[in-house]
């Protein structure tokens, strides 16, 4: 079955087609789900809510745009409507921190450990580095998606890889003192 | 290899291609809720339908109740036409039975308007009770799967709380209108007593009695029907506050599904905004139309003069035209209005057409009652040929002075129709049923003589609002979704359009609508 059929039979609430459209998408957008949340449970809870919403509003998807696109930008405004009300406090030097580069060699970091990483950052940092450096949103597009200015999305970010810096640090030293 | 780049390039590197597996609670998860949305939906427009269908009946009523009013007037200040004779032992009869038949009658009435009450209310009781437990199926449907994600499980638990919260400010709501509704009913006994002992035992007294009665009747259940529409209304009102309480003290509380959507959909997605008024949209329809109609009377009579009751009459065409929408109630339903002219005109046929004769017969038999003539017109007389012997006219003179009186009206209709669809394939059909307002703008009666045609005056007689009931078949053909090319032949069948009619003048006319519609 093409795609635009399963969409068509999905918008008529065909269970099966459902079933189908939820194993084809499931594991693109749990990995959204698990970037813009603090730990797998409520990135599970995520995806949950963003299917419930897609099947929902799926009489509403025109077939102009992507459909991958349009099911990643529910699932992500449903997870920024989970932590939307968290509100960070944030006074940062951006100047200072401007430019955050790293050491890095290629295979040294885990998939697993960078995931950690974000979902540890404080709700709102979590967001704006995933829209900003993950997702290719901008600063303007962000500040409208979280109802904040761009000021605060660019402090947002220079405080968010700042601590991600810290995190990689941290790690690759225990990493080569365990080496050593 | 050692080399440095900037932190969001190891991200992006990293996680580009990061797919992973949800646990399989989840997919159980979401076919629970859909199942139970399906179930909600399907309640939703039972709801609607039911509603859009008790409206109409109840302006089908009131429209109803209102023609009949109007039209007994008319033969009550009547002393001639037969009708009348009729309508007066009706109220004879209603007077020389007793008065206890009278308050009988009342009593009736009034225990019949509890019962309606009163099952107006268990029906809504019921029905909340059937969604009650629906919906306490999905939860604890979800319940039992969620047991995996402690979480959610949690959050259900107060979800589950809050309807019951819900649950019973609605039914305190239902005691009130309960007791509103006794009230009322109590209200309308008192009338009817009061009304009832300063009766005199004059019939006509008797009679509005008895209006009165039916009219009370008819707004107890407008009232009624009134409260449960506010009744749900505050539902969801009352709804939505706990929701959002729910949102601001407890912000760690997982958002209700339902205001993510709405959220969602007010907030990010200005295409499926878009498309969502689109599809409220597509609800309306527009449907200019152009129809030839076709004017007669059902029984042999006369809107002139009696003395034309046995004349043949010929219905004329002619052509209706106007534009009218249409409101989707549901996807079979909707009710639709518009705006019409339409000019109807029959002719009696087979009348002497006396010009300038001096010795007019002064008998009003020879006068045409119901029509207004004109001052140049005044010497001119109408006589049926039925009053003579055939035998006696010599054929010579026949044509030149046999004619025919013809009568035009023009009027602008005001349709209020409800339509059901039957099929809706690429043809179409439908039936459609509604009432007509006609307001009276063109009213001219004419005399033809060999071919001559002479305006003779107006006729009198003509209300200058009436009202007609219509019923019909739509035929469609779906050129486009959009777009549909329409056929109705429609029945509309002249409730109080002539007062003062002789024999059995039964006017109607048949139009054949036909034109294209066009969705929005």
């Amino acid at each position: 079955m093409s795609l635009d059929q399963l969409i068509q039979n999905c918008k008529k609430n065909d269970t099966k087609a459902q079933s189908e459209l939820y194993k084809l998408f499931s594991s693109k957008l749990f990995a959204i789900c698990l970037k813009y949340c603090r730990n797998r449970a409520e990135a599970e809870d995520n995806l949950q809510d963003s299917f419930v919403t897609i099947f929902g509003k799926m009489s509403q998807y025109n077939s102009r745009g992507s459909f991958e696109g349009w099911l990643k930008r529910i699932t992500i405004n449903t997870a920024l409507q989970r932590y939307r009300s968290k509100g960070v406090f944030d006074i940062v030097n951006e100047e200072k921190i401007e430019d955050v580069t790293i050491d890095v060699e290629n295979e040294d970091v885990s998939i697993d450990f960078l995931l950690n990483s974000i979902q540890e950052l404080p709700d709102r940092y979590r967001m704006v580095f995933n829209l900003y450096a993950l997702d290719g949103y901008s600063h303007k597009e962000i500040a409208e998606m979280l109802s904040i200015t761009t000021g605060t999305t660019k402090s947002n970010l220079a405080r968010a890889r700042m601590i991600l810096k810290e995190k990689v640090t941290t790690y690759k030293a225990s990493l080569n003192s365990q080496l050593s | 290899m050692n080399d440095r780049k900037h932190i969001d390039r190891l991200f992006q590197e990293k996680l580009k291609d990061f797919e992973a597996t949800p646990s399989n609670a989840v997919w159980e998860n979401i076919s629970n809720e859909l199942q139970a949305e399906k179930k909600d939906r399907k309640i939703i427009p039972f709801w609607i339908k039911l509603s859009g269908i008790a409206a109409a009946l109840l302006l089908l009523f009131t429209v109803g109740n209102a023609v009949f009013n109007t039209s007994e007037e008319n033969p009550d200040q009547e002393t001639i036409v037969d009708t009348n004779n009729n309508s007066n032992t009706d109220s004879n009869e209603i007077s020389t039975d007793n008065k206890q038949d009278v308050i009988n009658l009342n009593n009736n009435n009034a225990s019949e308007k509890e019962k309606l009450a009163s099952e107006d209310l268990e029906a809504n009781v019921k029905s909340e009770s059937v969604d009650n437990d629906s919906k306490s199926s999905a939860l604890t449907n979800k319940t039992t799967s969620d047991a995996a994600v402690a979480n959610s499980s949690n959050n259900n638990l107060k979800k589950a709380t809050s309807t019951i919260q819900n649950r019973t400010t609605i039914k305190n709501q239902i005691e009130v209108t309960k007791k509103d509704a006794i009230a009322q009913n109590n209200n309308g006994d008192n009338n009817n007593n009061a009304t009832k002992s300063s009766e005199g035992n004059l019939n006509v007294v008797d009679k509005n009695a008895f209006d009165t009665v039916l009219n009370k009747n008819n707004t107890t259940k407008n009232a009624v029907a009134v409260t449960e529409v506010t009744e749900n209304n505050t539902v969801s009102t009352v709804s939505d506050e706990t929701k959002e309480e729910g949102d601001i003290t407890k912000e760690e509380e997982k958002l209700s599904i339902a205001d993510e959507i709405a959220e969602n959909g007010l907030q990010d997605d200005n295409t499926d905004e878009k498309k969502k008024r689109k599809k409220i949209e597509d609800r309306w329809k527009i449907s200019p139309s152009i129809a030839p109609v076709y004017f007669n009377t059902l029984g042999a009579g006369s809107s002139i003069h009696e003395q034309f009751n046995q004349n043949s009459k010929t219905g004329d065409v002619n052509m209706s035209y106007g534009v009218r929408g249409s409101y989707a109630l549901t996807e079979k339903l909707s009710v639709r209005a518009g705006v019409n002219k339409v000019t109807l005109g029959y002719s009696t046929d087979d009348v002497f057409v006396l010009n300038n004769v001096t010795a007019t017969p002064s008998d009003d038999r020879f006068l045409l009652r119901n029509v207004d003539l004109k001052e140049d017109a005044q010497a001119i007389s109408f006589v049926s040929v039925e009053e003579f012997n055939f035998a006696q006219i010599p054929s010579v003179l026949s044509s030149q002075i046999i004619g025919s009186i013809d009568q035009k009206l023009g009027f602008v209709e005001v349709p209020l129709e409800l339509e059901y669809e039957i099929s809706s394939q690429k043809l179409g059909l439908r039936v459609l049923g509604g009432v007509s307002a006609l307001f009276l703008n063109e009213n001219e009666v004419y005399s033809t003589l060999d071919g001559e045609t002479t305006l003779i005056g107006k006729a009198t007689n003509i209300n200058k609002t009436s009202f007609s009931a219509n019923l019909g078949v739509g035929l469609d053909f779906k050129l486009s979704e959009k777009f549909k090319l329409n056929l109705e032949p429609t029945f509309k069948y002249q409730l109080n359009t002539f007062s003062n009619t002789s024999g059995d003048f039964k006017p109607y006319f048949i139009g054949i609508y036909s034109g294209f519609s066009f969705k929005f």
